[in-house]
């Protein structure tokens, strides 16, 4: 299991004459998640909530200032490096964007055979070898030619399926997708998500899927995270959250993803969330979310909710009992013409 | 239902009158150079949007939407490609004018949008000094005058505090924010038609939604023709009457969003159905659409979409199918339409 506890990690935006902090901001405030083998955690929120940060933490990419790292009940904040080093062939990471996540003068068969050279698994012709069966496996068999190709040679959906590889070769336990099939056109969207789904179960692999769209991850999740301005507003299991959504903001971004019926959508796409993200270095009083909420009352801008238990789940929001409640405010009613 | 049944999108015949923007048998080739031959990347496109209407473009990277729009405009001729048919902006044929003459046309009676707003505004010039420019390249008038139309749209735009947020660069801005000044751009000068080029795809769920609400909003407000370009059907869910699926640079169905979306008559139209976010999540397991697009320089005797369609039999890949009538104002590219159960998305969330 990979488990994160209470992380924490703030920037320095801007420092005095003398290299003191002047301004700075919490990226990720008390996040706590749990991967296990074989299931999906989303943590999903809109762009500056540290939801990727987070996931940088949790690949050891950056180091928390607070908080502790678990991989299968071995403390990694506070590991050696080798030790570390050797960790991170069980955490492999796929990023959003497959044109610059993919060296450009790079062939695939080195791109993909580099992970294995570094940590020195295998000979030459076992890892040309692994290379091979694994692209067979993401559906993009090359031959011998194909390897020696660039990766400007690939659409943006095959480029994805090479960033899969790459991150399974070295037969990881837990893969980061962060928005890993954002960029990508709906149709091959579908292909890649399947696709991850069908790996997952192979492999027995946990994911942690990093995306703004919560329609995205509604198949693949067993567990959902909501991230609002560095902090976990909503956690639960994915089809209660779905279907009862407690938190304000869990609602606004459920209703901020268009349905599919276009007479269902004409009725729901007026409850949304109104607004941008707030400056993480100017965080309003209370609870955060008080200037966009459709609720908020003089007890939100006053005092920070905390994680409580609301219905199996955790919720962030003095108002959770009644919030979901509210006429035309769940997906289920909106769904009814 | 809605009530624009009456409105026919698409279909093969001449520009009918009471159109903002009507495009008639466009096509757009890459010629033939050095042994190459050339490669049809538009082919044969009709669509018509009406004042006050949105019209949804929609299909996958390389459809040939984009360039649709652009061809159109007369943005695409001088990197080589050869464009022919007619483009009649309010019933005024365009597609003959020279540059000179369609830069006065553009940008005064027809805007654009495009996706990456930091990429379409100069980091160089302050947000209000570049819309400020266009009010008064196309209508003239007094610096003052342009400056206080700028404030105007940008709170049109939904810009909070446009006299502070015009005299800043575009870097300052967030991305939802950049966009709303595009748009503030794009509407300066009251256009006819507002093309929106895959305008919401950078942005968060949530800015998305509100952008479309904007546009929505500004298309009533103005009585524009609103062109949605997008390659999310849930985009044309929320905002359009009519829509367009391209696929493999032709129009394979048209017609009215809620028939398209209930009844879709080509299995191209009900693979992207499928492969929506919402529909991901309802369904017990993934569907989508097998393969990719085939590249524009493969040649195909039959329908361009066969080779990924599950209803594919040899009738599919004789001939070319011809855009048919497949339901009250629904056309159709499938030689099958009538033979084929498809499922729509009613009540679908």
């Amino acid at each position: 299991m990979l488990t994160a506890t209470n992380l924490r990690k703030g920037f320095v935006l801007e420092r005095d004459v003398f290299g003191r902090p002047r301004q700075s901001m919490v990226a990720v405030d008390g996040v706590s998640l749990e991967v296990r083998p074989g299931e999906t955690v989303a943590l999903v929120g809109e762009s500056g909530c540290g939801k990727s940060t987070t996931a940088e933490l949790m690949l050891l990419l950056q180091e928390p200032d607070e908080g502790v790292i678990e991989l299968d009940g071995v403390d990694l904040t506070a590991s050696s490096a080798s030790a570390r080093r050797r960790s991170r062939q069980r955490l492999q990471v796929v990023f959003q964007d497959p044109y610059s996540s993919l060296d450009p003068t790079q062939t695939i068969a080195s791109a993909l055979e580099e992970p294995m050279r570094i940590h020195g698994r295998g000979t030459s012709s076992d890892r040309r070898e692994r290379v091979r069966s694994m692209l067979e496996r993401v559906g993009l068999p090359l031959d011998h030619v194909g390897l020696r190709r660039y990766p400007s040679e690939f659409s943006g959906g095959q480029r994805q399926r090479l960033a899969i590889a790459r991150a399974l070769v070295l037969d990881p336990s837990y893969v980061v997708l962060d928005e890993a099939v954002s960029a990508l056109d709906v149709s091959t969207q579908a292909q890649v998500l399947l696709l991850l789904q069908e790996l997952q179960t192979e492999f027995n692999l946990g994911y942690l899927f990093i995306s703004h769209d919560l329609g995205v991850v509604r198949q693949i999740a067993k567990t959902v995270a909501v991230m609002y301005l560095g902090r976990i507003v909503e956690v639960g299991p994915a089809t209660s959250l779905y279907e009862r959504p407690r938190h304000p903001y869990t609602i606004g971004l459920l209703n901020s993803v268009p349905a599919s019926d276009p007479v269902v959508q004409r009725a729901k796409r007026s409850i949304t969330v109104i607004g941008e993200p707030p400056d993480p270095a100017k965080r309003p009083s209370g609870c955060a979310f008080h200037p966009r909420c459709l609720y908020a009352e003089a007890r939100c801008v006053e005092e920070d909710p905390l994680l409580r238990v609301v219905e199996g789940r955790l919720v962030a929001c003095h108002f959770a009992e009644r919030v979901g409640d509210v006429e035309g405010n769940t997906l289920s009613e909106a769904a009814t013409p | 239902m809605t009530t624009t049944t009456t409105s026919v999108t698409t279909g093969p015949r001449t520009p009918a009158n009471g159109a903002a923007l009507s495009i008639c048998n466009l096509t757009v080739t890459l010629p033939a150079s050095e042994g190459r031959p050339a490669v049809p990347l538009v082919r044969d496109v009709s669509l018509e949007v009406r004042p006050g209407e949105c019209l949804g473009i929609v299909g996958e990277s390389g459809a040939g939407k984009s360039l649709t729009c652009y061809a159109a405009l007369g943005l695409v001729q001088r990197s080589g490609l050869a464009v022919e048919g007619e483009v009649a902006l309010m019933g005024r044929r365009i597609s003959g004018l020279s540059q000179r003459e369609l830069m006065k046309v553009r940008g005064d009676q027809i805007s654009i949008i495009f996706q990456e707003p930091s990429v379409s505004l100069d980091p160089s010039y302050t947000v209000g000094n570049q819309i400020a420019e266009v009010v008064r390249w196309h209508k003239g008038g007094t610096r003052r005058a342009a400056w206080e139309r700028t404030i105007e749209c940008l709170q049109l735009a939904g810009v909070p505090n446009p006299e502070r947020r015009a005299k800043e660069y575009p870097h300052t801005l967030s991305g939802g924010l950049r966009q709303r000044a595009m748009i503030a751009l794009a509407i300066s000068c009251e256009p006819e038609v507002l093309i929106a080029d895959e305008a919401t795809t950078a942005l968060d769920v949530t800015i998305q939604a509100q952008i479309l609400s904007l546009l929505r909003d500004l298309r009533d407000r103005l009585g524009m023709a609103l062109i949605v370009v997008t390659h999310d059907l849930g985009v044309v869910a929320d905002s359009c009457e009519q829509v367009a699926v391209m696929y493999g640079g032709q129009v394979v169905e048209s017609g009215p969003v809620d028939q398209i979306f209930h009844s879709p008559t080509h299995p191209y139209t009900q693979g992207l159905l499928d492969s929506m976010p919402s529909m991901i999540g309802r369904s017990s397991a993934i569907r989508h659409i097998a393969g990719v697009v085939p590249p524009a320089d493969l040649t195909l005797p039959g329908c361009r979409f066969a080779p990924r369609c599950t209803h594919t039999t040899a009738e599919c890949v004789a001939a070319p199918p011809a855009l048919e009538r497949s339901g009250p104002s629904q056309w159709s590219r499938c030689v099958r339409h009538d033979q084929i159960e498809l499922r729509g998305v009613r009540g679908d969330h």
